[in-house]
Formats: C-alpha cells, structure tokens, sequence
C-alpha cells in the first residue's frame, strides 16, 4: 500500500517539531452487500474505503489528521500539518522501520471479496426462502450478506512496520410476522472473520432465517412483560451483552485513564462475585471480533480481565497507556482512518461457572428468563446502562410460563458492581450457537435487577 | 474537489459509461474538510484534522440499476466504479423501470451565508476558552470535564447524463462544554453546545447550563413503578421522533415494515399535532434545494392537525404509489434511501410551567438512554431507561433515575395533551428533529 521508504520519510516530516511518537495508519477495505427484499434481489453495494491517518503524540497531548490523498506529496502535505499544529521549530529526526509479522488466529480460505457475487446470492437465496417460508404469518423478510475485505498498514516511530488482512463475512436476517394482535419482527445475524467458507458447515444460511422468523413468531403472541425489580436469568452468547455493556467499557482505558469510569483504581479489588471470571480473547479462532494486531500495530493476547471476582486488568490502548503510566495491552481499534484509534474490546466472555443451567432457570420462583439480548449501552460516568431483551419469558415457581416482549434490563451508578456481585449463578455456555461471538457468557442469573415493561 | 475537476472527472466517466451500454449514468461526490480540538484537565488533548469525501456511480444498463462508491475520487478509482456497477446491475433482480430525476428542473435559491473554515488556531483557542469556563463553573467540577470546538465545511456534485449539474456548499462550526460533577462518591455528568461563529460562543453561558444539568441531578431516587402523567422535554421527544421518524417513509411502508399503510389522509394523532418538514429551515447552516436524486425539495406537513397528509417518497417509493417524490431522497453510500431534513412538531402555546401545572404528581423526563436496545420501529412499542426530575406543586421537584418508560409511538402521537411552546434543538444548528416540550397525561414507568 505505502512503501517503507515513504513511511519513513512522511513519519520524520510528522515527528519534526517535537512529537516523541508518530503514527501512520493506511486502508485499503472493499466491501459489498448484497441485499434482499421482497423476494429478490433490491440492491448491491461496492463501497471502498482508502485513505491515511497520522497521528503524533507529546506525551498525552495528541494531533491526529487523515486524507484521502495518498501520494507521497499528500501524506508529506499532512504530516507537515500535523507537525504544526502539534510544535514549533525543528528537530532532526530519521526513522528506521522494520518489517513484522501477524499471527493468523483467522485463517481464510475463500475471501468473499474474490468470490463471484452469484455465489454470494445463492447464499443469500438459502436464507431469505428459508425465513419467507417459515411461516404464512411471516409477511416480509429483509436479509443481507455483507463482507468487508480490510486491508490495514501501520507504521509508527518506534520502527513497526506491520500489515494485516482482515476479512470479515455477515449473514443478517430480519423477519416481519403479522397477525390480527400485531406486527413483530425478529432477527438473527452470524458473521465472522471469515471468508464464504464459513457457509460450508459452520454457519446454515436456511437456519440463520428460520431464526429470524421464530423470535418474529414468539414474540406476535407474547403478551406486555410486567415492570419491576426482580430475579432474571440471561441465556448463554450474545447474552454477554450484559457484561460488554455493563462492566466492559467501564474497563476500556479511554473510560480509565482519564479517573471517570466507576472502575478506576481497582486494579486487584474484589468487584465481582468470586464465580466471575472475565477474559477479552482477540486470539479466538475466527470469532467476530478477532485480530492479531491491533490497529496501533501492537500484536494482541487473551487478557484476563476478572479472575474469580477479582480485577485484574483494563483493555489499554497507547494514549490510555501513556494517561495510565501502562503498556499497551493491545486493545486500541479505529472504526476507520478517519478516526483516532480508542481501546476497545474484541472477543469478551464471561467464562463457564459450576452451577447446571436447568437448575439457575429452576431456582426463579417469580423471574425472567432472557432467552435473546438486544443491544445494550452504558454511560461510564454514572455507570447508568441499559439492555433491550429481544426474546424473554417469564417463569413462575422455576417453570417457564410465557413469552413477554417489551422487557428491558437497566441499572446504574454503583450497581455495576453490585450487578457484578449479584451474578451469583454461572451455568455452563454450550456453544456460541449461530450468533456472533463478540460477546458471549454461559447462562447467568441476577438475582435482582429492575425490569422495565408495561403493567 | 473544485468544480473544474468535478467537469473532467464526469466527463471522462460519462465516456466509459457510454461504452459500457449505461442508458443512464449519474456521477455523485460529497465531501469535505472537518476541524476539531478537545481538552483534558488543563491542557488542549487532541487537535483533529480531516479530509474526506464520497464519490458513487449510479448507471441504467438493461432497465436495471447498478451502483458503487469509494472514498477515493481519482480517475482511475472512478474506472474500476464504473466495472463494478455494470456488473451489479446485471444480477439485480428488480424489474421496476428504475427511475432518475429528469433535467430541466426550477431548484429553490437557498439563502446561504458565505462560510469561511476558522483557522486550526482558533478552533483549538475556543476549546481551552470552553475548557476554563467549565472549570470556573464549579467547585465540584472533576476530571472528565472537557471543552470542545468544531468545524466542517462540505460539498455535493450531482451531475447526470439526463442533464443535471448541480452543486452546493455548506459549513458549519460550534462549541461545547461536558461538564463532571463529583459530590461524595457520586458523579454526574451534563452538556451544552452552541452552533454559531466560534467568537460569538460564550463559554460562560454554555458552561452553566452543562454544569446545573450536572448539579441537579445529585441525590437522585428511584421512583415508585405505576402510571404518571409525562412531560417529556424537547429534546427527549426529539430523540422519540428521531427513533422513530423512519415509519414516515413510503418505501417502509411498502416493505410492510411501517404500520403507516393505507393512512395517508386519515387522522393517526390527536388534532394539536402538526409535524412539518422543512429543508430550508431558518438558522440551519445544511439548507439545501435538491435531494440525493436531484429532485427538487420542498417544505411539506407530514401530519396537520393529527392528519397523515403525506408520506416521505424519493423517485422509486413515489412511483410504486403512482406519486410525485416529495423530494426526501437520500444517497446512502451509493444507493438512494430516503431522509427527512429539519422534521419539527409545531409548538403549542403551552409555557413549560403550564405543562407541569396539568402534570401534577408527574414526571419530567429530561434524559432518556439506550433507544437502539429498547425501541421495536416496527411495533413502536419502546421501553427505554430514562431519568428527571418529579413534579410536585407545579414545579420541578426532586430528581428521580434509572426507571423506565414504556409505551408505543402511534398511541404517544394520539395521546399527546398539550405540547410546548419553545423548541429545543438537540445540537442545535445540525440537529434534523427538532420538538417542544410533550404531555402524555399517563404512562406506565418501571421503578421500584
């Protein structure tokens, strides 16, 4: 993409008034979606993004510019921009890089870039009918095979020169069902990072679209889930939306470096039940959220974050690193060149406890079990978050009674951690099932978290 | 990107268009130059600039559409867009005649102010002057706290080989102020943003009302479940109607995904409700005269006095229902969806103090949270984590936090009893949703 000579050369432009530390982050990332409505093909979509970001730092004071002229004049231009708006005068400064190697936690075999967009449709074709024909209440499907090709460069001051190819392929499906109560819809979305190979056996298109229009089904004859404070169990995958949003961000170095996430200097303390052990794994096999080298150029690792209840380590990126007097611990990801890198997880998860899942759902005597989460968000400042469950029942006496929808988990400030501590029972998570696996947990319950819903 | 290279860049794709067999080609380029700085404690953090753009082909080869796009607008990418969507269009399915805007068009002069980009300098002098206003603003005043200053400028090219050239520029700068109050063991968080010349932003001003939005909320409770009377603040019933604006859109509807079929000229909200679109929309620095198919655009009610008077189409959804587009087209990457520009509830004559005279025993609700999680567009049914304050004796009495409110958008448009007179912008000078204060004499909130 750039040569090494033109690093060199744009980074000791960048670091000439004083920057103890460069950075040059470059992309070149195809995509395309195809996209299926009303029983055929609507639209495709090639999009590519290309472009450059640099950043240099002076201590924790950072300056960060990108373009999309990426010709050597273009990047110098930039880099002379940056340094200015960073320093005055002039130091001499002479780079030498040097090539790395990547891991390959990802192995692909067919890269959706390069495959034949009729191939791609008839993937897409598998899901659709597969969902269309569920059901005669299913009255309309809407599915999407997206893949992105991302091909990344960065080089720094401190000599990395590092290149990676991350390919990633998503199948998402929303189902509509309709009857005389209402109208409800449903979704499932697979992806990993993987080429079409992953339709081989891993991942059913037909499976992903039936899915869909089950939940779209369930949820047509569920009735108003009731508000309140009460016990809720949460099933295993993307279930550990619960902890990305109501633990995980807090922990991010953006949030702790600069003293307002509600976990800042608890590094060692118990925050959690002593069942809960946490672990960001950006090495899983072709999980979603996996890389081998963060977007700082940092090679990554499993990092325990919670062992047993204790703290044991934030998700640090260089500027948090720098704010925090820590190493990276290879967390920092940009959605784009266009953005500054953040710390971030990858692959988050609660890992499996002793409790038996038939027994955490037997032990609700008036609860909710959340068969499906939703999304999430949380405000690290008061530590307020929120969780919309998609598929939930309520259980009485330990048996599950009936589908509810309307139901969302939330909670605030300092019941983060006690959230954390009332994750008493840890079930044993099966399989990450065909939801993706940025996040994931076994079957947990909480034993008291207000439920909003409608009386 | 300068007209002049725009014309060669057209050109000389409009020729290999041709030589591909396009019945139609449109070349479409929108980009810009953004610059932003941010503090942290007491030094400028982080200074940004960035440049960036869009550049989509859209031809007609065979009836059928074919589309691409890249950041990047050399020629050579321009080529290998031109591919692309030629061989797009081969596969797609739909057999509609596909539909572009025609030339010859009368567009809207849009009163636009000359906009000049502030230099890098003082865009990183008004964040250190927000900065120290917040910092002056309280004792309680903690780390976290942060000023900011803004500015983009952007423009747009649609050309098309049915005889559209059309261009526009736009531009825009602000500041704000984050304020974190820390009180015992407790924090509390509160912003405020202005759109305007960055010299004509007052930190002071903005740092107050960050900084009491902040402050009084310490101490919050957890309010009792049950039904109260609602007054949502503007700007959280603008986040209500951002939510859900998309069931106004006629290509929703023909998806079966809106619940708005066969409503149009019926009465879907309580008669106090006008909802206006308006892409000229007084004060807004994006006013624009056509939309992402070149149609031109117009100001239009969507509701009047509770009536459903039309649905938002582009050129597709408009023919599908034997309509005219109402000119809310929008270029997505490359393809064309559908957008509204400033979407705004008429205000009513209602002061705030009104309001909650007629809401006794309720809730003002002023922070509403996690809409992507809690919200179902297509049922609008939403159950969404929010915070505020309980009115007692007409006034805004004691903060309440982390409860619920459910309900369902088209039963909220017909239950609204009085709305307020003032509309508030949610970041004003940009925001597309704008909305006054909202009653909802009862609604069911989860609390303890």
């Amino acid at each position: 993409m750039l040569s090494m000579a033109i690093c060199e050369e744009v980074l000791a432009k960048a670091l000439s008034t004083g920057a103890d530390y460069g950075e040059i982050f470059a992309e070149r990332s195809p995509s395309s979606s195809l996209y299926m409505v009303n029983s055929r093909l609507e639209e495709i979509n090639d999009s590519v993004v290309c472009g450059a970001g640099i950043r240099v730092m002076l201590g924790t004071r950072t300056v960060f510019g990108s373009t999309t002229d990426l010709t050597k004049e273009g990047l110098l231009r930039l880099a002379e921009q940056v340094s200015e708006a960073l320093g005055q005068g002039k130091t001499g400064v002479s780079i030498h890089l040097e090539r790395q190697t990547v891991g390959s936690c990802c192995p692909v075999a067919r890269i959706s870039s390069e495959v034949p967009k009729s191939e791609k449709l008839t993937v897409l074709k598998r899901c659709y009918f597969a969902a269309k024909e569920k059901d005669a209440r299913i009255t309309q499907v809407k599915a999407q095979l997206i893949d992105i090709d991302r091909n990344i460069l960065i080089a720094t001051s401190e000599g990395k020169y590092v290149q990676d190819r991350q390919v990633r392929t998503r199948l998402a499906c929303t189902s509509i069902a309709e009857d005389q109560n209402g109208t409800e819809s449903g979704f499932c979305g697979p992806g990993r990072r993987m080429g079409m190979e992953m339709f081989d056996r891993l991942i059913s298109p037909e499976d992903t679209g039936r899915e869909a229009s089950r939940v779209a089904l369930a949820r047509l004859g569920a009735s108003f889930c009731p508000a309140g404070k009460m016990t809720v169990a949460v099933e295993n995958g993307f279930g550990g939306v619960i902890f990305h949003e109501a633990c995980g961000h807090s922990l991010e170095a953006t949030a702790v470096a600069t003293g307002t996430s509600q976990m800042a200097g608890k590094l060692g303390k118990q925050i959690a039940n002593e069942k809960v052990t946490a672990i960001d794994d950006p090495t899983e096999k072709n999980a979603w959220g996996s890389i081998d080298v963060d977007d700082e150029g940092t090679p990554t690792h499993p990092i325990v974050l919670i062992e047993k209840g204790i703290l044991k380590s934030y998700m640090i990126d260089k500027l948090g690193g720098r704010r925090m007097g820590m190493p990276s611990t290879g967390s920092a990801r940009r959605q784009d060149f266009t953005y500054e890198p953040t710390s971030r997880m990858t692959n988050t998860y609660i890992a499996n406890g002793p409790d038996k899942n038939e027994d955490i759902i037997a032990s609700l005597e008036n609860g909710l079990y959340a068969a499906k989460m939703g999304g999430g968000s949380v405000n690290p400042i008061t530590g307020a978050f929120n969780f919309g469950v998609d598929e939930g029942y309520l259980v009485k006496n330990g048996k599950i009674v009936q589908c509810v929808k309307g139901a969302s988990l939330i909670g605030t400030g300092s019941e983060v951690e006690s959230l954390l501590i009332l994750l008493d029972q840890l079930g044993v998570c099966s399989s990450s099932g065909s939801v993706p696996n940025e996040v994931g947990q076994p079957l947990i319950r909480i034993s008291s978290i207000t439920v909003g819903g409608r009386n | 990107m300068t007209e002049v290279y725009f014309d060669k860049l057209y050109e000389a794709a409009r020729q290999k268009a041709e030589s591909l067999g396009a019945e139609v080609f449109e070349l479409y380029y929108s980009g810009g130059e953004d610059l932003s700085a941010e503090t942290f404690r007491d030094e400028l953090s982080g200074f940004s600039a960035g440049q960036s753009g869009r550049l989509s082909v859209r031809m007609l080869i065979g009836g059928k559409i074919g589309t691409a796009s890249s950041t990047l607008a050399t020629p050579e990418e321009a080529m290998e867009l031109l591919s692309k969507a030629a061989e797009n269009a081969k596969l797609v399915e739909k057999d509609e005649e596909a539909l572009f805007c025609e030339g010859g068009q009368t567009y809207r002069e849009v009163k636009s102010v000359p906009f000049t980009m502030p230099s890098a300098r003082e865009v990183k002098e008004t964040a250190m002057r927000m900065r120290n206003a917040a910092y002056a603003s309280s004792e309680k005043i903690s780390d976290g706290t942060s000023g900011g200053a803004y500015a983009a400028q952007n423009e747009i090219f649609l050309y098309t080989s049915k005889g559209l050239r059309l261009s526009a520029h736009s531009g825009g700068m602000g500041a704000y102020v984050y304020s974190v109050l820390e009180e015992g063991e407790e924090k509390r968080d509160g912003f405020e943003s202005a759109a305007k010349p960055l010299e004509e932003v007052s930190g002071e001003e903005l740092a107050q009302i960050a900084t009491n939005r902040a402050a009084e909320r310490f101490g919050a409770t957890l309010p009792q479940s049950g039904n109260y009377p609602i007054v949502f603040e503007g700007k959280q019933m603008q986040q209500i109607l951002s939510t859900f604006c998309s069931v106004f859109f006629a290509k929703e509807v023909q998806q079966g995904l809106s619940l708005l079929k066969d409503k149009e000229g019926e009465k879907i909200a309580t008669e106090r409700l006008t909802l206006i679109d308006d892409p000229f929309f007084e004060g807004n620095p994006m006013q624009i005269a056509f939309d992402g198919e070149g149609t031109p655009t117009y100001t239009k009610a969507v509701i009047e006095n509770g009536v459903l008077k039309t649905l938002l189409y582009n050129l597709e959804s408009g023919k599908k229902a034997g309509k005219a587009s109402t000119g809310n087209g929008a270029r997505m990457t490359a393809a064309i969806g559908t957008k509204v520009y400033n979407l705004y509830i008429v205000p009513g004559k209602n002061t705030r103090e009104e309001l909650f005279k007629m809401a006794e025993g309720g809730i003002f609700v002023t922070g509403m949270k996690g809409f992507h999680a809690g919200a179902n567009v297509v049922s609008g049914d939403f159950s969404i984590e929010s915070e505020g304050f309980m009115i007692r004796n007409g006034q805004k009495a004691e903060p309440v936090k982390s409860f619920t409110v459910s309900g369902n958008f088209f039963e909220l448009l017909k239950n609204i009893a009085a709305i307020g007179g003032t509309i508030e912008d949610m970041h004003p000078g940009y925001s597309k949703i704008r909305c006054p204060d909202i009653l909802i004499p009862s609604m069911p909130i989860s609390g303890a």
